[in-house]
């Protein structure tokens, strides 16, 4: 009888989900995120990834006619776990996790961004 | 009086993973029963081969995802075993530590699903919701709520701060009054005992001979458990299995409900006495040699087996799991039981499918 007049007028125990967002803690490892910026084409992440998410490559620059040759880094979110490897891999704090779990995907996207090459740009000019 | 067969499964709602139970039963009495096998076979152990050896921790991780953190615990400790690496006191502490959350939150949610075996929805709902203040426990310190990844070969890859050992210390403080009155509806309600009470009985020498292993032996009678062998910082806390004798669905129902208070007071424990120091050892060479190693899980004590010959895969991986060893347990706790009876001492082994198979 306690239980059933101490239930009646507390409030619900779930969170009323799309108007009450949980907090995420400290440390949470949420989705993946990448500062080309940072980049240094070092190629520590590729390796120490378990899941083979993350790929980097070269290609030719199509916007340019000198033969220049651009970064690039292919990162798959569905064939990565969120294990973390990456970030504890990278020199030169160019990745790092969020706390907020990535956003669910309406097609398989691997996304692509290109790190500014700036080795290349330097050789070319010396 | 004639007889039918018929299967019971894969896919059936006690049943969190499939497998089937082909039963044959006289008017309401079951006399025969098969289990079949081979609905979720992933291959684990074969693209554990194919991966570098450090990289298998997460694949291992995801053998089952209600026991991750042993598992990874476990391949971990059979590749130092291998190349003979000695990890910090630390490290030792926090893997038990990660460990006997896992052991909670698994028997919490199994006995939830129990609950809801024998149809009673709200007491699954009060497990459950003791169990998400373990996951909570889990994601503050580790980061993820199920799969843990925070065991590497060589150690461990989080460290616990001052500020997160008092949040846990409140935390499991909060646990321990949601959990005492689910324990005691568990311990002393007459509709649970009456549909568990003296149902599936698994003898004492039957339990032994047929190699059950966890809660279902030490539901039978038997002091069987692989942390007294003292792996990782078990052998320095003191352990004592949880015993009981009543060899039924009740037993093991009660093994597992006062081992959610053990593994509480072992992870209190551990908060404790915490030692200083590293939380890992560089580790640079591949393993080479063979070395196998037990360790409990939630569901009884799982066997890994490694390969190596210096490069950097594994030549084998072989896990042997503890649902595997349980599940011929059924053939003797089944037939002469109502058929009404099926589902609930089919769960009374905790049978995880995804684990079996791999
Ligand atoms: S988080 Fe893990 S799986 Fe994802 S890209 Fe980084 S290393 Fe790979
Ligand atoms: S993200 Fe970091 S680890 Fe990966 S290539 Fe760039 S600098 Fe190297």
């Amino acid at each position: 009888m306690g239980v059933v007049l101490r239930n009646l007028f507390t409030g619900p125990v779930t969170r009323r989900y799309p108007f009450e967002r949980r907090q995420y803690f400290d440390g949470s490892r949420g989705k993946l995120l990448f500062h080309p910026e940072y980049c240094e084409f070092c190629g520590e992440c590729e390796r120490a990834c378990p899941t083979g998410a993350i790929e980097l490559d070269t290609a030719w620059d199509t916007r340019r006619q000198d033969y220049s040759i651009v970064w690039l880094r292919r990162y798959d979110p569905f064939k990565c776990i969120f294990c973390g490897n990456c970030v504890e891999a990278c020199p030169y704090g160019a990745i790092e996790l969020a706390e907020e779990p990535a956003a669910p995907g309406y097609r398989k996207e691997i996304s692509v961004d290109e790190i500014p090459n700036w080795q290349w740009t330097e050789w070319v000019a010396s | 009086m004639a007889r039918v067969t018929f299967p019971f499964g894969p896919q059936h709602p006690v049943l969190p993973e499939p497998v089937q139970l082909i039963l044959t039963c006289e008017d309401e009495k079951v006399v025969e029963v098969k289990p079949r096998i081979g609905y979720m076979h992933r291959g684990i152990e074969k693209g554990c081969e194919l991966n570098p050896y450090k990289h298998n921790v997460f694949l291992c991780e995801r053998i089952c995802g209600i026991c991750s953190f042993i598992h990874a615990e476990a391949y971990c400790e059979v590749i130092e075993k291998a190349m003979g690496i000695e990890v910090p006191p630390r490290a030792k502490y926090l893997r038990v530590f990660w460990a006997e959350l896992s052991r909670m939150h698994s028997h919490l949610l199994w006995l939830g699903l129990f609950a809801d075996g024998f149809g009673l929805e709200s007491l699954f709902m009060q497990c459950w919701r003791a169990r998400e203040l373990v996951l909570d426990v889990l994601e503050l310190t580790s980061g993820h709520r199920v799969i843990q990844s925070t065991c590497v070969v060589g150690g461990v890859r989080k460290d616990l701060d001052p500020d997160q050992i008092r949040t846990v210390r409140e935390m499991l403080k909060q646990f321990k009054e949601l959990y005492t009155p689910i324990f005691q509806v568990f311990q002393h309600d007459r509709t649970i005992k009456s549909r568990t009470w003296g149902k599936g009985i698994l003898p004492k020498d039957v339990a032994w001979q047929l190699g059950a292993v966890g809660p279902t032996i030490r539901g039978s009678g038997w002091a069987f458990d692989a942390r007294m062998d003292g792996y990782a910082a078990y052998g320095e806390l003191g352990f004592e299995p949880v015993v009981e004798e009543g060899c039924d669905s009740y037993a093991r129902m009660m093994v597992r409900a006062r081992e959610v208070w053990q593994s509480w007071e072992l992870v209190n424990l551990v908060l404790d006495r915490l030692p200083a120091g590293e939380i890992n050892v560089p580790v640079e060479d591949n393993p080479k040699g063979e070395a196998i190693h037990r360790a409990e899980q939630p569901r009884g004590e799982v066997i890994y087996y490694c390969r190596g010959d210096g490069s950097p895969n594994l030549k084998r991986l072989k896990v042997r799991t503890p649902s595997f060893a349980n599940l011929p347990t059924l053939l003797v706790m089944l037939p002469g039981c109502e058929l009404a009876d099926v589902p609930v001492i089919t769960l009374s082994i905790d049978p995880c499918i995804a684990c079996t198979e791999r």
